[in-house]
């Protein structure tokens, strides 16, 4: 089992910015899109992820696979991803550890599954339908949450780490998604990270998050902190180099400052590996 | 006994949209805050985030509207058309409709319509990729096959009939300049709305080019346009007429070079 090449340090492609990527020669070594933006029959989103695509590797990022779901797997959702993974030839399509609705309705959130040994086969059979039915391996990204369920029978990440061994697919570890579901629910973010698969682990999130009155809340809208800084440099002692990238998807700041963000996990990186090899 | 995977799932989506309490149960002990604490973060993001999928598919109606007003609307539109779709592009389509019988607004025709039009640039702008047919190509074509063959368009153009000065509103709330106040019109205004490049557009049309667009979206040849146009007024100046409509349509990229092309009517 090979892991995919190690990209670099990327950013989500986002349309604000798509005039000052195709003009400029921004410093990202490759672009995450959202993979249902792109679902459309035509227009301008094809046709800059196309130009884009020219330029940079690209990965393809989910947020309606609903893997965990206990509606059946939905035929012209996959179709759909499959034939724009055919256009764009992506390094690896990823999507969430989450389902997202059930009995005909999407609530377009990425919600928490109970760790149960249900719930693992369940997800574990429907990642192998999917990578059956794509022909690829995919990678499933662990997920913030604010509840957890009564009924769990295993912690949050020995079900991360079995599910990916289970279903031999890869894993994209959310730093972020650690520290704030390590905050909302008072668990050591360093057992997560301990307990995680070296040989899974292909792609790091890192993003910032909001205060809630008693929360912190996933908002993918502010810069990553000082916490997530700590613990993504605790990972790359873990896992080793991996494709990182920063995801911003609301109060979205010019490309020069994401780019700024970047270079620290670029520097971040260097560091742990100037000292490793030291 | 122990709750399956598709109780509490099913338990949860009840919790989401019509706040059931029966989900609590489900929760264990928060480290943090209640269970309902908890839950609502959940809640409210569902409300938030939908309400922000129309926002931005609706941006000057939200502007036109302000944001209590729209986000009144947007939550009772939320609990009559949840999601159905994995896409959140498809979740705001019925809006245009729904307002139609949305009764704080029913003496709003004005709204209806700016919806109307907003959904129209929407589809637009990501419609289907087709090559268009340009005027150094029209003019390799062999006149009589040309004029006898279906027009088709481009599946971007799309046709409106307003009875209200929406389309002024529209203009100013785009200019961010306060809109004029909401009038009925003296008679129908016409509206093409299309896409060229990657920009969404509209434009008026006379009564008259409104019916030759709308015949020829149908599948009429330029020869039947031409009929049509000679029946209704003018027949001396039909010809002309019909062909300064194709023109204007070819400018703006909606007439479809493939069928003409399938059908080799070159000199």
């Amino acid at each position: 089992m090979k892991k995919p090449t190690n990209l670099g340090f990327g950013l989500g492609l986002r349309p604000q910015h798509y005039r000052e990527i195709l003009d400029g020669n921004p410093a990202v070594d490759w672009f995450e899109v959202i993979s249902e933006n792109y679902m459309a029959p035509g227009g301008q989103p094809l046709r800059m992820l196309d130009a884009v695509r020219e330029r940079y590797p690209v990965v393809m990022h989910g947020v309606s696979l609903s893997i965990a779901s206990t509606a059946p797997l939905d035929l012209e959702y996959l179709d759909a991803l499959k034939t724009l993974a055919k256009r764009v030839n992506p390094k690896w399509i990823s999507d969430h550890l989450c389902w997202t609705g059930v009995h005909g309705v999407n609530l377009h959130d990425l919600f928490p599954v109970p760790y149960t040994e249900e719930a693992l086969k369940h997800v574990v059979s429907r990642i192998s339908q999917v990578q059956d039915f794509l022909g690829t391996r995919i990678a499933i990204e662990n997920v913030s949450s604010y509840i957890t369920y009564e009924h769990s029978e295993m912690e949050e990440w020995d079900f991360v780490a079995e599910v990916v061994k289970r279903a031999d697919c890869w894993l994209l570890l959310d730093v972020n998604n650690v520290f704030v579901s390590g905050f909302n629910h008072d668990f050591s973010t360093h057992a997560f990270i301990e307990s995680i698969p070296v040989d899974r682990v292909v792609q790091f999130h890192l993003a910032g998050h909001s205060e809630g009155e008693q929360h912190l809340i996933d908002t993918h809208d502010q810069p990553v902190c000082e916490e997530v800084w700590q613990l993504y440099e605790r990972a790359l002692k873990k896992f080793g180099p991996v494709t990182t990238m920063i995801e911003r998807d609301d109060n979205i700041p010019p490309l020069a400052d994401l780019v700024t963000e970047l270079n620290r996990a670029r520097a971040i990186s260097a560091s742990v590996f100037s000292k490793a090899a030291a | 006994m122990k709750p399956s995977l598709a109780d509490i799932q099913s338990n949860f989506k009840s919790a989401i949209l019509h706040g059931d309490k029966k989900f609590e149960a489900h929760i264990a002990k928060p480290a943090r805050g209640t269970k309902a604490m908890a839950l609502g973060i959940y809640q409210d993001a569902y409300k938030m985030r939908l309400t922000d999928f129309l926002s931005n598919d609706y941006e000057l109606l939200r502007e036109y509207l302000g944001d209590t007003q729209f986000a009144e609307m947007a939550l009772t539109y939320i609990a009559k058309h949840p999601s159905q779709h994995p896409n959140a592009r498809w979740f705001s389509k019925h809006l245009a409709n729904f307002l139609l019988s949305y009764s704080p607004f029913e003496h709003h025709p004005e709204i209806q319509e700016l919806a109307a039009l907003e959904l129209a640039l929407n589809s637009a702008f990501d419609a289907p990729e087709a090559e268009a047919l340009n005027l150094t190509q029209l003019a390799t074509l062999n006149p009589e096959i040309f004029s006898a063959l279906k027009l088709q368009m481009h599946l971007s153009s799309s046709r409106l009939t307003f009875k209200q000065n929406t389309t002024s509103i529209w203009s100013a709330l785009k200019c961010e300049t306060h809109p004029p106040k909401p009038h009925m019109l003296d008679t129908d205004q016409q509206i093409l709305v299309w896409r060229q490049g990657v920009d969404s557009r509209f434009r008026l049309l006379g009564d008259e080019e409104a019916m030759a667009f709308d015949v020829c979206k149908d599948g009429a040849s330029f020869s039947t346009m031409c009929e049509m146009l000679a029946f209704r007024e003018f027949p001396e100046t039909a010809a002309e007429r019909a062909a300064g409509y194709l023109r204007g349509w070819i400018e703006a990229e909606i007439v479809l070079a493939v069928p003409i092309f399938a059908a080799n009517p070159e000199k």
